[in-house]
């Protein structure tokens, strides 16, 4: 008789591993939705934020943090009101989410690492926020609306890391180790592309806000296409067989050409045709905010690659495991 | 003074008051208006108040001289005005033919300056004599 209870044991256990593992995997799986559901919302914030400086409505409501002396009331939604409103009532939704996501985290997932960066998604948020308040009341001085814009797609990019790190392909697959003895490394090449873009953002939101003219964003367009070409061409030729690497090496050329494309067009719209204009003209304003918007992309696809280059290039495995542990299971 | 916003339009566009006079800004539109203005000299500070449609008059004062203070609506971005703030009242705004008139000038040496929005400043110096006219003609190149 020993031996069948051994063996219901033995199947018990099997069946109470499966469904703790198939707990893991739809929580996991739910906090992954959760956390492209945040991307998404922040990058509509940011187009809801671009067409704000677009639309040269960023004092169109003067007060902050109430707008017109409430809290809660919606103004009249007319002229830049409409924009900067609209921006702010996102902006809080994102806030909310970005609150209900970090908690998510802390209940479904075991990582703690991946916890502390929920935690930074809300003070990122908060932080964002301030700013924005800060540049209202200060009358949009052109060094807080650049760090706003700059923090807007820092917060994004996290968030879409967020989405990677609770997604199948960092969280199952033991990644394929690879050897990188280039000069400069990939690794290191992966972060130059990132300050390259940042240095890009600062410049093109410096302009934007008339902080500086427009021959350092026009320069540095040159070496950052330069960076994100070498990085992405690198990947692609050595590593192309790698899926996560691929990806979004792939995808960072194909977003530098189009934003290449949409600089172009509002260079010629704002800078050329539009000097005179007595307001902000469609073609203006569609062009730059698919500009930044497209930029924003680039910055979280830089992100990504430059988190699989480290993935991928670890120097043990002990680096990887940490990085891949499975989430814990929370079903009763 | 009084600087009105009708039909979403300043109005005037250009206007001038002495430092510490007090300057109205109106309403007449039906709809919400925010009016900001931009000076940039030590003695005046920026403002930016919201005004409800034929809402209670907002009224200023500017302390220091300032030449082409900007006034804008961020609500409705093609609205745009220049107040100048004058130290003494020998100012005048040109009409629309470009004429302009400044009276009761004591006899002496002055320089003249005109000013426009977007093509910048020009300069004239003028001897004026005791119940002497003058006549002096700025030509601004367009652009």
């Amino acid at each position: 008789m020993a031996s069948p209870v051994r063996t219901h044991t033995k199947e018990g256990a099997q069946r109470v591993k499966s469904e703790v593992a198939s707990a893991a995997t739809n929580s996991h799986r739910a906090l992954h939705r959760f956390a492209v559901v945040l991307s998404c919302s922040i990058l509509v914030l940011i187009v809801a934020g671009a067409l704000v400086t677009s639309e040269d409505a960023g004092l169109s409501v003067p007060d902050w943090p109430t707008s017109f002396g409430s809290i809660y009331k919606i103004p009249p939604m007319v002229g830049g009101i409409k924009f900067e409103h609209t921006h702010r009532m996102i902006a809080e939704g994102v806030g909310l989410l970005t609150i209900l996501f970090c908690v998510a985290t802390f209940r479904l997932d075991a990582r703690r690492w991946l916890r502390n960066l929920s935690l930074a998604t809300i003070g990122t948020v908060i932080a964002q926020g301030v700013l924005g308040g800060l540049t209202v009341l200060m009358f949009l001085p052109w060094y807080i609306s650049s760090a706003h814009a700059a923090l807007g797609q820092t917060f994004f990019a996290l968030a879409v890391l967020m989405a990677m790190y609770t997604g199948r392909s960092w969280t199952q697959p033991t990644p394929e180790k690879v050897p990188d003895e280039s000069v400069p490394s990939t690794r290191t090449l992966a972060i130059l592309t990132i300050v390259a873009l940042y240095l890009q953002l600062f410049f093109g939101a410096a302009f934007r806000h008339s902080g500086m003219s427009i021959l350092p964003h026009l320069a540095n367009a040159v070496l950052t296409s330069a960076m994100v070409a070498w990085t992405a061409i690198r990947v692609l030729s050595r590593y192309g067989h790698i899926g996560t690497l691929r990806r979004p090496a792939a995808l960072m050329i194909g977003l530098l050409l189009v934003q290449l494309g949409f600089g172009f067009a509002a260079y010629l719209t704002r800078v050329v045709w539009g000097k005179n204009a007595v307001q902000p003209l469609p073609s203006m304003v569609s062009t730059t905010v698919a500009h930044v918007t497209i930029g924003a992309l680039l910055l979280a696809a830089a992100f990504v690659l430059e988190e699989q280059v480290r993935r991928h290039f670890a120097k043990n495995t002990v680096d990887i495991a940490e990085h891949t542990s499975a989430p814990k299971a929370v079903s009763a | 003074m009084i600087l009105d916003q009708k039909g979403c339009r300043y109005d005037p566009h250009v206007l001038a008051v002495i430092a510490g006079q007090t300057l109205r800004v109106l309403n007449s539109d039906p709809t919400m208006h925010n009016v900001h203005a931009q000076p940039k000299g030590s003695g005046n500070s920026q403002w930016n108040m919201s005004q409800m449609p034929k809402g209670t008059p907002i009224e200023t004062t500017f302390n220091t001289p300032e030449v082409m203070v900007p006034f804008k609506c961020n609500q409705h971005p093609w609205m745009k005005a220049y107040v100048n703030v004058a130290a003494n009242p020998f100012f005048a705004v040109s009409d629309a033919g470009g004429n302009f008139e400044i009276s009761g000038l004591p006899p002496g040496e002055y320089t003249l300056a005109a000013v426009h929005e977007a093509l910048g400043e020009q300069t004239q110096k003028i001897v004026l004599g005791a119940k002497e006219s003058r006549t002096a003609d700025f030509t601004f190149a367009a652009q």
